[in-house]
């Protein structure tokens, strides 16, 4: 480190005023500039290979689990499980979470879970249904794609 | 006989010692000039959305993957101010969120020529088999800021699929700590 040595064994003195002054100035640069980094993580989410089939003819009883969102400037954010109304994120999530249980109790975990929202909704309210599906340990998640902004039903 | 005591000036040589200080500030700037993030500049700042499990980077993390970032945000340029967005609302106007690539805001239609040049650039070696066609191995990281509109990530998935982009990413921040 810097120190050691008596002051009249040093035949040159140096003045250390300006390089004091410069480490001041760049230590309140850095300071004012610095940023504690918040950790950032990535959900992967890997689009379909295949082109995707026509019409299926006979598709069955519905097995799916959809969540419809939809948002306007006026009425905010609407959010809809399987066409019933969802108030807010802790109903959502028991609605998914007793749907997604029954289908793993008749043996179908690979059930999808379907977000569809509408072009303007809040990308973070979407996040938000993927982060309950990964909670969930649902494997499949979906993003339905070209929804029109419509009002879920009530 | 009488001694006369001189009267001078009592000089006190009080200088501090400024060594320690000066070896503290050499320590606090190397803390902050080593913790500054010069790195990273494709990944502007923006509130992404907050997700408590998304997947820790370290465990993600594959080495020689190459990674696309695309940030969608809503700048505030001086010209043409946003009321909406600067009052901390939900801007919809189509044309004030913008997507970018490492600094650079592509128009829609630019960013669909871009994500096919940068794909075919890093195509894999080998066939897909579902696919019948060379997919490109690259990562998509969507970095949305947590208002911007949904369609515009859809949008982007959409040119992503166009360009044989199919690793998409998602990128969301961990809860701070306390926050739910």
């Amino acid at each position: 480190m810097a120190g050691g040595g008596e002051a009249e064994d040093n035949p040159l003195p140096i003045n250390v005023v300006p390089m004091v002054d410069i480490i001041f100035c760049l230590c309140v640069f850095f300071m004012c500039s610095f940023k504690f980094r918040e950790t950032e993580g990535k959900f992967d989410s890997w689009l379909p290979k295949n082109k995707g089939e026509g019409g299926n003819p006979d598709p069955g009883p519905l097995q799916e689990m959809r969540v419809i969102m939809t948002w306007d400037q006026t009425s905010g954010l609407s959010r809809a499980y399987m066409h019933k109304k969802v108030k807010d994120d802790a109903e959502l999530e028991q609605c998914i979470r007793e749907a997604h249980e029954d289908f793993v109790a008749k043996n179908k975990p690979e059930i999808p879970l379907i977000i569809d929202g509408g072009a303007a909704v809040p990308w973070k309210e979407i996040m938000t249904v993927v982060n309950i599906g990964k909670a969930l340990q649902i494997k499949n998640l979906e993003f339905a794609m070209g929804a029109a902004d419509q009002a879920p039903a009530k | 006989m009488h001694r006369k005591v001189k009267k001078g000036k009592l000089k006190e040589d009080i200088s501090p010692n400024v060594v320690p200080m000066i070896d503290i500030m050499f320590l606090l700037l190397l803390f902050f000039m080593l913790g500054a993030d010069m790195s990273q500049r494709e990944a502007i700042e923006i509130s992404i959305p907050r997700a408590k499990n998304v997947p820790e980077p370290e465990d993600i993390e594959a080495k020689g993957k190459f990674t696309l970032t695309v940030n969608i945000h809503h700048p505030s340029p001086a010209g043409a101010p946003c009321p909406i967005n600067d009052n901390g609302g939900i801007c919809r106007e189509k044309d004030h969120w913008q997507w970018q690539i490492m600094g650079i805001d592509y128009p829609r239609e630019e960013m669909k020529k871009q994500l096919v040049i940068i794909a075919q650039d890093n195509l894999e070696p080998v066939e897909d088999a579902e696919a019948k066609t060379k997919l490109s191995a690259l990562f998509l990281l969507i970095r949305a800021d947590e208002k911007a509109p949904y369609g515009d990530v859809q949008k982007l998935t959409e040119y992503a699929g166009l360009a044989k982009i199919y690793k998409i990413q998602l990128a969301a921040n961990k809860p701070l700590p306390g926050e739910k």
